[in-house]
């Protein structure tokens, strides 16, 4: 378990400040990552890109925003914190382009997570 | 000792100027001596020379009258008869203008030629040359009664008695004579004689009336060396005698004067006369006493020229050896008093280890016996920490003062920041200060270089020693203050003079000890000071540290009014990788009632990028603040002093959140721990604290946490929350947030319950019964319905809790969004990520503030 932490140490997680959160709960954390996977999976903001529909792919990236805020995936947070930041100044194609940047490291985490 | 040095000085002075008078006395004599001896040789010389000119003179004038005798005869010898004979002479003895002529028998006998009868003096020297051959001449006189000079030439005539003549012999006038030699010194003033062997005059000049010149001699002359007339004139008959040339000095007396004259004597060819040449002295004697006077001149001038010149060395030489005396007698009694000092510190050091060693040792025995009595054991131990801390205070300060006096203090210099410096101070003084409840207050203006190289632990020990002896030695309720003050260093751009002033209201210092208060081992006598604890030691290690840093310490104070320390030393600058210490452009007021601390501080705040106003008092901080309120151009935040003269901090504070409300956030600044205001203060609505002195880092990181989150209030705040029991309903869609705001609230016992979205939300309260819930934590995107929809929906509800607070939990920290919440009746938001503090502040707030009204209408 603890090697999990440190590969998520080494994605970016801020494992420490989650943990601090979850009252040093690991196993809480963990499950509350686990479930994040599931999530991720549902929220597919680059399909709502695809589809045109900004509408979702606001709320589906604020949601992400929340969810990676409270579980310290940090570099999560930030590309879902920039997303919806210039979804709201109307720059979808510029939102669109770091989702593309941001999906792998997402797939990263994911795949880290799954393991 | 002076004494000896004195009559050594005296004795030294004596023998130089006697040793001088002498050996110019002797050159004056020698010089004068040897001028008079080469005035002689010079003098013998002239006359010599003189008499020589004259002699030949004499030997030519002979000469000639010879020569015309024999040319006569010459002339005679070509006839034999005495008719033609006598006729040629006498034509030819009147042609050479001679006086008389006449044949000489040998038997003396005169016959006249031509002119008047002849008689001669002393014929027979005269008969005999001529008789042996040679010419010679003689003194006669004609007719009985003219003097005429006789030159006779062997020549044989018949005479007219017959006889055969011995001689021809022709005379001429001695006046001629005397004329022709110029033997009168008209045109000098030597004049010569010409005298017989017997001393008779044959021609006599200037007057001389005795007829005997060696009779003269022997009554009128006197000689320089006691030599009288008769020796002088046997020296000069002898010489006649001989033949030889005689020169002499002597005094002639004249009219009972006498007068130095030089005498030269030579005999005169062809006759037994002797020419006698003299020269007054009177002239030559002048310029040889003008000569003389002026090597007296010299030498007395040399003389004194040398005295004065040894004088003036031996002056300087006193005031040196005397600088010295006294140089060296003070540094004696410096000595001595060092020596009294030490031996009075360790007596009194003795005794000051004594005391707190005794506590120890006492209390240690009082602690073991009564080892079961905790109380007791807890009251020893105390007493002992104390007493063991003094005595540790007195050994580093004497272990410091002899590291100095043996020149061993290093400092080590590393980059110190002013700030730290400042608050380490505050921090170490403070207990002290309030134990004697004494007023303390910190400045700083113009700080442009808050980072510099120096020794921190040093400047530290001199600030802290300056500021507990103002502590000590300052009553209870008295002031303190340290001012801290930049200016450009005249060491160059590199460096910056640091002056720190340390000023109170205490006993003060007497003018006398304030010269030695830097000295080791020394404080002032006096009753108050007997009774305060140290070493003595304090200060001086002071002055040793700043002037091991190159500064300077001034003391400046009046006994009974206060001292003043004031501190000056130049510092190297650091360069400062300072972070961009830049906040946003905010409306500042810093209220305080020194000035200067409020330019500082607003110069300060502006430079960190803010706006700020400031003011002197309470009363008029509430006056802007209100002006401000009602013109929408609330401040951002106030900086307000605790320590204000009429309104105090607090007060004013209470009186802004009561015309303003709770919007602007109001920090305290302060010199003193805020530990004890604390609580009086957060009542007041401040939110936060700011210790003096106001650096501009200070500032920024004090006011930074405003900046990054304006919502949260001061991080300074970890208050701890009392929730248990309440019921909380959470509308949040997603699982993992759910789970972490349940987490996190049941952590500070709240009891949570869980809406999917809006919709259920809104139902979930709609249904419960009055006050189930205590507040709503609110989602703002959910699906089916949002947070604001479902909060207006709760707001509508016709039930007397529709106004539970309702606290929106977002993602988003938009001002738009807040915004938003407001306006569609949500009380206040949190953001995620979820900060429990944060979240069980809010709640609490909310909370207690509707129950308060809700409790309130109720009893209405």
């Amino acid at each position: 378990m603890s090697n999990k932490f440190d590969e998520l140490r080494s994605l970016g997680v801020n494992v420490d400040e989650g943990l601090q959160r979850f009252m040093n709960n690991s196993s809480l954390y963990e499950k509350m990552l686990g479930k994040f996977t599931d999530n991720a999976k549902q929220l597919n903001v680059l399909q709502c890109f695809e589809e045109g529909d900004l509408e979702n792919a606001v709320a589906k990236a604020h949601t992400l925003k929340g969810v990676t805020g409270n579980l310290s995936i940090t570099p999560l947070y930030k590309g879902y914190t920039e997303i919806v930041a210039l979804l709201r100044d109307n720059k979808p194609d510029e939102a669109k382009k770091i989702l593309e940047d941001l999906l792998p490291v997402q797939e990263k985490i994911i795949a880290c997570l799954e393991k | 000792m002076e004494k000896k040095v004195v009559r050594f000085l005296r004795f030294s002075v004596i023998i130089i100027v006697v040793v001088c008078v002498l050996i110019f006395s002797f050159f004056v004599l020698f010089m004068n001596y040897k001028s008079s001896e080469a005035m002689n040789d010079i003098g013998s010389v002239y006359m010599a020379q003189m008499s020589d000119r004259i002699s030949l003179h004499f030997n030519t004038t002979i000469e000639s009258k010879l020569t015309g005798l024999d040319y006569l005869m010459d002339r005679a010898n070509k006839f034999s008869d005495y008719e033609s004979i006598t006729d040629i002479l006498k034509n030819g003895a009147e042609a050479s203008e001679l006086n008389n002529l006449a044949f000489f028998s040998e038997d003396g006998k005169i016959e006249m030629v031509y002119g008047d009868d002849l008689t001669i003096e002393d014929p027979e020297p005269f008969l005999d040359s001529l008789k042996s051959g040679s010419p010679k001449i003689a003194l006669g006189k004609s007719a009985g009664k003219t003097s005429v000079v006789l030159v006779g030439v062997p020549a044989t005539y018949t005479m007219k008695s017959g006889e055969t003549s011995l001689a021809l012999v022709g005379t001429f006038l001695v006046s001629s004579l005397g004329n022709h030699l110029v033997l009168d010194g008209d045109y000098t003033s030597v004049y010569s004689h010409i005298i017989r062997r017997d001393g008779n005059f044959v021609i006599s000049s200037a007057g001389e009336n005795d007829s005997n010149y060696l009779d003269l001699v022997r009554d009128y002359f006197t000689g320089l060396n006691d030599k009288n007339g008769e020796e002088y004139y046997t020296e000069l008959a002898s010489a006649m005698n001989e033949g030889r040339s005689y020169s002499a000095i002597f005094y002639r007396l004249i009219n009972g004067k006498k007068e130095l004259r030089h005498l030269y004597c030579t005999p005169l060819p062809y006759s037994e006369w002797y020419l006698i040449t003299v020269m007054p002295y009177g002239y030559i004697n002048e310029t040889v006493s003008h000569l003389s006077d002026q090597y007296i001149f010299m030498a007395i001038a040399c003389c004194i020229i040398v005295l004065i010149t040894f004088a003036v060395i031996f002056i300087r030489y006193i005031k040196i050896s005397n600088h010295q005396i006294i140089e060296l007698d003070k540094a004696r009694r410096e000595a001595i008093r060092a020596t009294e000092a030490k031996s009075e510190f360790l007596s009194n050091m003795s005794h000051d280890i004594r005391t707190p060693m005794n506590a120890i040792v006492g209390m240690t025995a009082i602690a073991t016996s009564h080892i079961d009595d905790k109380q007791q054991v807890r009251n020893c131990l105390r007493k002992i920490t104390l007493s063991s801390r003094h005595l540790l205070g007195l050994i580093n300060d004497v272990l410091d003062m002899s590291k100095i006096e043996s020149g061993k203090m290093t400092l080590s210099v590393e980059k110190i920041s002013l700030r730290d410096i400042m608050d380490n101070i505050v921090s170490i003084v403070q207990p002290q200060i309030k134990e004697k409840n004494q007023d303390f207050d910190i400045f700083i203006h113009n700080i442009f270089a808050e980072n510099i190289y120096g020794d921190s632990v040093r400047l530290n020990q001199v600030l802290i020693n300056l500021l507990s002896n103002a502590i000590k030695f300052t009553p209870e309720g008295g002031k303190i203050n340290i001012t801290m003050r930049e200016e450009e260093s005249p060491m160059g751009g590199d460096y910056v003079r640091l002056h720190l002033y340390v000023r109170d209201t205490g006993i003060g210092i007497s003018s006398d000890f304030k010269d030695k208060i830097f000295e080791s081992f020394t404080r002032e006598d006096g009753h108050r000071i007997a009774k305060t604890e140290g070493t003595g030691l304090g200060m001086a290690i002071t002055k040793h540290i700043i002037d091991a840093m190159g500064g300077t310490i001034e003391v400046d104070s009046i006994k009974g009014r206060g001292t003043e320390f004031h501190v000056t030393v130049d510092m190297e600058k650091a360069d400062v990788p300072e972070m961009d210490m830049i906040l946003p452009e905010w409306n500042m007021l810093v209220v305080d009632d020194d000035e200067q601390l409020c330019r500082s501080a607003a110069a300060s705040l502006e430079e960190i990028g803010m706006k700020a106003e400031w003011t002197l008092s309470g009363e008029s901080a509430v006056t802007m603040v209100s002006e401000h309120h009602e013109n929408h151009t609330d401040y951002h935040i106030i900086l307000l002093d605790w320590n204000l003269p009429g309104m105090d901090g607090i007060e004013t504070a209470r009186e802004i959140r009561k015309r303003v409300g709770d919007d602007v956030p109001i920090l305290l600044i302060s010199a003193y721990d805020w530990s004890e205001i604390e609580n009086e203060a957060r009542e007041a609505g401040i939110v936060g604290f700011i210790s003096k002195p106001l650096f501009k880092s200070t500032l920024f990181h004090g006011l930074k946490p405003f900046a990054e989150e304006s919502k949260q209030e001061s991080t300074v705040e970890k208050t701890t929350v009392d929730l248990s029991g309440r019921r909380i309903l959470v509308a949040e869609d997603n699982d993992i947030n759910w789970e972490v705001a349940e987490m996190l609230l049941r952590s500070i016992g709240i009891e949570p319950e869980h809406a999917e979205n809006g919709k259920i939300c809104a139902d979930m309260f709609g249904s419960s019964e009055l006050g189930y819930y205590d507040a709503i934590l609110m989602d703002l995107r959910m699906p089916v319905m949002s947070g604001y929809e479902a909060t207006a929906a709760i707001r509508k509800m016709e039930r007397p809790d529709a106004d539970i607070p309702i606290i929106a939990m977002t993602a988003d920290a938009f001002s738009e969004d807040i915004q938003k919440c407001i306006s569609s009746g949500m009380d206040s938001h949190v953001a995620k990520p979820i900060d429990a503090q944060v979240v069980a502040r809010v709640l609490e707030k909310y909370i207690t503030e509707r129950n308060s009204r809700y409790n309130h209408e109720q009893q209405i």
